[in-house]
């Protein structure tokens, strides 16, 4: 008897002291254990940092967030970034600037997946929820949830969709990669190298960077060109090398001939697969990010609630379907047609 | 015979195509003054160089205290030989200050905490030693020529010095700042210390030698002493051969006045010019005298147009001229030959020819006429006997009197009427010296105006007609030729007694 | 005695020369083994499309490095080049593209605007007497910054086919980029070696105060060196511009260092008062050669770089080499 009761007070104790952990868990900012203070009403300052500014990725990115944004009374989205993918350094600086600013909530995609960790965590320890979009880091805290594209998922079926294209039999392909050593790049390389083992039939004959720069990727293919006469195709994993890479063929006169697969959907890209110069694309929802990040951002911010993490999804944009309305949206996206 | 404390035994130095020094053999005593004198590329400065192991020798040894020494550097010769080095381009870093500068290098510290006590104490001994007395913590760079030499003589002395090397240390300075010189060098040798002197200037022999060496072409020709060194025998050993006349001034009808500066007034970094007057007549060598610092070289420069004077009015054969720029004095006739022609008067890396025209380039509409070009050179090239292997080598590969005259030979190509002469002979052998001056009075003597700034008054008393004084920016006197002492000149320059009013 | 200098100067005048021209020879000694070991390497290395494609790729950087070397002989440097040239790609396209402009008139337009940004480093280094160095690190910030707000750093696109005739447009079988970087190089060669423009940018570099005191006017001077600089770095930026067909905000990024590294393979002292049109032209063929064989072979992007940074190593420690052995008295 006296034991029970023992037991089941102490039963009591241990449930108060979970119950307490879990309401501190469970509801963020109310306890005095920290965490992302709750700030119900009034206006709310959100810092959503691209890796660079400079590319149509991320300007729908933008348009996505502020999108969010405006269909909200009292929030304000500070949009900011430096100006080169490799510029880690700049991204921290600016980053840890937005903290001292006393943002309410911070959206960025990380340039280096370790080092921006820390900034991860010095926003934590100061009450700022954090958003990763596109790139996360590296340890990736629970309490940050990432909204980006499955990059080694869809990279496998670029190297799908490059099979598909060239059909059966041996074919000499080229891999234009962008960045060497960035997570996104590296996640890319990886699906369409894993993908790629899936068609022996397909030869991976040169793998050369562009640097993120249209005209260095131009000279790449042009060399790559040379160097392989009887190459069947390219996979070029963004918007860069993609740009380059169709002027190359363009100017070569082989636009259709060589299966070009790229990624991402600027105008220019655009045209390309319009003009079939380009096979396929494998297009992200950046509008989404932005879009989607925000919402969960202000949601977290207002009632504490933390978002989970996203795939935003890719679509595989063709000649084909390319005029479809469900397409068309994610090509153009705007606030009066926001992509599913 | 008494023990040499510093001594070479056939040592030779060889450079790419150049001997510089052949199988030198030098004594030098305890508490000597030892004089070298040479010409340019005679290898004086190589000499000086292996004694205080800035260079290795290739053949030979250097001994001191009779004992043949390893070769381990400038600081081992400082610290441990007692052999240290003044040099003639002074070492010494100008954004540092003078105690700092005193103890680089061998800086007291506590476990590499610099004690800037220690070394304080230390700067201020050796600059008492020198007999100079200036703020510890002035920075180099802001002291006049004089005194930074002075500091570089007391960074020598640091250690126990048993001989103090000076490489030209005469060449910046001025005939009173020559006279504290000399005192100092007469207390090192009083406390036993020997010292090597280089100079170019034969009349100092007199003043300060006890024995003198003479090297030519890499090798010793003579060493003897004070006593037999007159400079005509001097010349004739350095050269291996008689110099005549070594300031040959023609006579010459001295014409209508050229040029008129009057009340020319300019705010200066060094020395503000006030009120100077200089006029200079066809034919006429006229000499600026003073100081350093006195604004010999600001006033020949505000008259060019180099620098554009605050007041005064320049007037040529009567005709007021603006001159705002270089540009604007060479085109109104005049010609500026610097003090310096490394710094101010050639481009070094640029070819003969290319030097010669660069006031003047003849051109069509930008377009460089390359044949009159090298006519032009070429001309100039045998007018003025510039000797060079060919009008497209490079100016800095020409010896110090062939530069000097390739400056020459661009201002005569301007057609300047009237030619101001900034230190011409300096850093020039002997034999160059005569021939830049033989080359000057002829200027003259075709009717050119000169203006000649030195800093040597033999130079000036033989060469001009008339010597204009300044001091301390204004015009302190000036002299005609029947006036000429160097008591007089150097009263008007420095304020003391009464000189000749203009 | 005299005669005695005047062997030695003899002597040491054809030494000089020799020296000066293995120097050019370091960078053409390099460019011709480089090209024969990739001929032996690589068979796709000698067609007449990859030799093209090399002039093609060179042509950019070399038709900067040209200007360059005009301001690194004046002992100068123009950082801006990389930023300029985007300013102008993006601005040149942008004329067609949103306001219509005739093409040959936008890429006299975009010169333009490189003239323009090389008058306001002009201006910086003679007038406000900033160093070269700031002045035009300030132009790079300035530059680049005018590219983003300009175009809210999205690339201008949509040209039409006119825009790319300068990139990829051919006369005869001659691409347009090797024909303007045939013709920058002789008025080059010509503006350095025959007027009085390439004889001052020599004396300024070689000594600026000789060059005042004999009457140059050596503001002006300047001035147009840094005009010529930009506004090459302008042309350059439009022919890289009509070579993807569109305005791209980053492009340039980095470029000035090739750019300088071409100009300082080809035998350019950074001190100033030497270069030539010759040397700069191996230079940015070596460097394209470089980074044409590694995309034959399938070298690694990394090793480009260290190979790339390995020559400027040797050229300048040739350069430095030569400094010290020419004789000084």
């Amino acid at each position: 008897m006296r034991i029970r009761l023992s037991v089941s007070l102490s039963c009591a104790v241990c449930a108060a002291v979970l119950a307490s952990g879990c309401s501190a868990v469970s509801v963020p900012g109310s306890g005095a254990s920290g965490g992302p203070k709750i700030k119900a009403t009034g206006p709310l300052t959100l810092a959503v940092v691209p890796k660079a500014v400079g590319f149509d990725f991320w300007d729908s990115v933008r348009k996505g967030a502020q999108c969010a944004a405006s269909t909200m009374t009292d929030v304000k989205v500070q949009w900011d970034g430096v100006t080169a993918e490799t510029d880690v350094t700049g991204q921290v600086n600016l980053l840890q600037n937005f903290l001292t600013r006393q943002v309410d909530g911070l959206i960025y995609a990380a340039t280096d997946a370790k080092v921006l960790a820390q900034v991860s965590q010095d926003a934590l320890s100061r009450n700022v929820p954090v958003i990763n979009i596109d790139s996360g880091t590296n340890p990736q805290p629970s309490n940050v949830p990432v909204f980006a594209t499955d990059n080694v998922t869809a990279a496998r079926k670029a190297a799908d969709l490059l099979a598909d294209a060239l059909g059966p039999g041996e074919h000499k392909v080229a891999f234009i990669p962008f960045q060497p050593g960035t997570v996104t790049n590296d996640q890319r390389t990886k699906g369409f190298k894993e993908g790629l083992a899936k068609h022996p039939n397909l030869t991976l004959v040169a793998e050369q960077s562009s640097n993120s720069d249209p005209n260095t990727a131009l000279s790449v293919t042009e060399n790559i060109l040379t160097a392989n006469p009887s190459l069947d195709g390219i996979f070029a994993a963004n918007e860069p090398g993609v740009v380059g890479a169709t002027n190359a063929l363009n100017q070569a006169g082989k636009a259709g001939k060589i299966k070009l697969i790229g990624w991402d959907a600027s105008p220019d890209e655009v045209k390309g697969v319009t003009s079939g110069a380009i096979t396929a694309l494998v297009v992200q929802n950046p509008f989404r990010m932005g879009f989607d990040s925000v919402n969960a951002m202000v949601k977290t911010v207002r009632t504490g609630q933390l978002a989970a993490s996203e795939d935003t999804g890719v679509t595989f944009v063709t000649q084909r379907n390319i005029n479809d309305p469900a397409v068309q949206a994610i090509l153009q996206p705007s606030c009066a047609n926001p992509p599913a | 015979m008494i023990e040499p404390v510093l001594e070479t035994r056939e040592v030779s130095k060889r450079y790419p195509g150049v001997l510089a020094i052949d199988r030198v053999s030098l004594a030098v005593e305890p508490g000597e003054v030892h004089v070298i004198v040479g010409e340019n590329g005679a290898g004086k400065s190589t000499l000086m160089k292996l004694l205080s192991q800035v260079e290795r020798p290739d053949e030979g040894a250097v001994l001191v205290g009779g004992k043949p020494v390893a070769f381990r550097g400038p600081r081992f010769a400082q610290l441990v030989l007692g052999v240290s080095m003044v040099h003639q381009e002074l070492a010494l870093a100008p954004h540092l200050s003078v105690a700092e500068n005193l103890c680089l290098g061998d800086e007291s510290s506590r476990w590499g905490v610099l004690s800037r006590r220690a070394d304080r104490r230390r700067a201020a001994e050796l600059l008492s030693r020198v007999n100079l007395a200036v703020d510890l913590d002035r920075l180099v760079g802001t002291l006049p020529v004089a005194d930074r030499q002075r500091v570089e003589i007391a960074k020598a002395l640091h250690g126990s010095p048993r001989v103090v090397i000076m490489d030209e240390p005469t060449a910046m300075l001025t005939e009173a700042e020559i006279g504290h010189l000399f005192t100092v060098i007469a207390d090192l040798k009083r406390r036993g210390i020997a010292v090597v002197y280089i100079s170019h200037r034969l009349e100092e022999v007199a003043r300060l030698a006890d024995r003198v060496t003479v090297l030519r072409d890499g090798r010793v020709v003579q060493t003897l002493p004070a006593a037999a060194a007159t400079p005509q025998r001097l010349v004739q050993l350095m050269v291996g051969r008689e110099i005549n006349d070594l300031y040959p001034k023609p006579e010459v009808a001295i014409g209508q006045v050229l040029l008129r500066a009057q009340g020319i007034c300019r705010r200066g970094k060094v020395v503000d010019l006030v009120d100077c007057h200089v006029d200079v007549r066809a034919g006429e060598i006229v000499g600026l005298a003073g100081l350093v610092g006195a604004g010999r070289t600001e006033l020949a420069r505000a008259i060019f147009g180099a620098d554009t004077p605050d007041a005064g009015r320049v007037l040529l054969r009567g005709r007021e001229v603006q001159l705002r720029s270089a540009q604007e004095g060479i085109a109104a006739g005049l010609g500026y030959l610097t003090e310096d022609r490394q710094v101010e008067g050639l481009a070094m890396a640029l070819p003969v020819d290319q030097n010669i025209t660069l006031a003047k380039v003849p051109h069509r509409f930008g377009v460089i006429k390359l044949r009159a070009e090298r006519d032009t050179a070429l001309s100039r090239r045998d007018q003025l006997d510039i000797k060079t292997p060919s009008i497209k080598t490079l100016v800095r590969l020409l010896s110090g009197g062939n530069q000097q005259k390739v400056v020459v030979a661009k201002w005569l190509e301007t057609r300047s009427q009237v030619l101001f002469f900034d230190e011409p002979a300096r850093g020039v052998d002997v034999a160059a010296k005569a021939e830049i001056f033989e080359l000057i009075g002829r200027l003259a003597a075709e009717g050119r105006g000169i203006v000649l700034i030195s800093s040597y008054l033999p130079e000036l008393m033989n060469m001009c007609d008339r010597i204009v004084v300044l001091r301390a920016g204004r015009i302190a006197g000036e002299l005609v030729r029947e006036q000429f002492s160097e008591e007089q000149i150097m009263q008007l320059a420095t304020g003391t007694g009464n000189g000749s009013q203009r | 005695m005299g005669s005695l200098r005047h062997r030695v100067g003899l002597l040491d005048a054809w030494r000089h020369r020799v020296r000066s021209a293995v120097s050019q020879l370091a960078a053409a000694g390099a460019v011709i083994v480089l090209f024969g070991y990739l001929s032996l390497a690589s068979n796709a290395f000698l067609s007449t499309t990859n030799l093209i494609n090399i002039g093609v790729q060179s042509a950019v950087v070399a038709i900067i490095a040209i200007g360059m070397t005009l301001v690194i002989i004046t002992a100068g440097i123009d950082l801006s080049v990389g930023s300029v040239a985007a300013l102008s790609g993006v601005l040149g396209a942008l004329l067609v593209v949103t306001y219509g402009v005739a093409v040959p008139l936008a890429v006299v337009g975009g010169a333009a605007i490189g003239a323009l940004a090389g008058l306001v480093n002009g201006v910086l280094v003679t007038q406000a007497g900033m160093a070269p160095f700031i002045a035009t690190l300030g132009m790079l910030s300035v530059a680049r910054g005018l590219v983003y707000i300009v175009t809210g750093s999205v690339a201008v696109s949509g040209a039409p086919p006119e825009f790319k005739l300068l990139g990829q447009g051919r006369l005869g079988a001659l691409p347009i980029p090797i024909l303007a970087l045939v013709i920058v190089a002789l008025a080059g060669h010509f503006v350095l070696t025959r007027t009085k423009l390439g004889r001052y940018a020599y004396a300024m570099g070689s000594n600026v105060e000789a060059a005042r005191l004999s009457g140059i006017p050596v503001k002006r001077y300047l001035s147009i060196v840094y005009i010529i600089s930009g506004t090459l770095a302008g042309l350059a930026g439009m022919i890289a511009a009509s070579r993807v067909n569109s305005g791209q905000p980053n492009f340039g990024i980095g470029l000035e260092l090739d750019v300088i590294a071409a100009t300082v393979i080809g035998g350019a002292s950074l001190f100033g008062g030497e270069g030539t049109v010759i040397g700069t032209l191996l230079g940015a063929l070596l460097i394209a050669l470089i980074r044409n064989g590694s995309v034959l072979l399938d070298i690694n992007i990394f090793y480009q770089q260290v190979i790339i940074g390995v020559i400027i190593w040797i050229a300048v420690f040739w350069d430095q080499y030569r400094r010290r052995r020419s004789p000084e008295r």
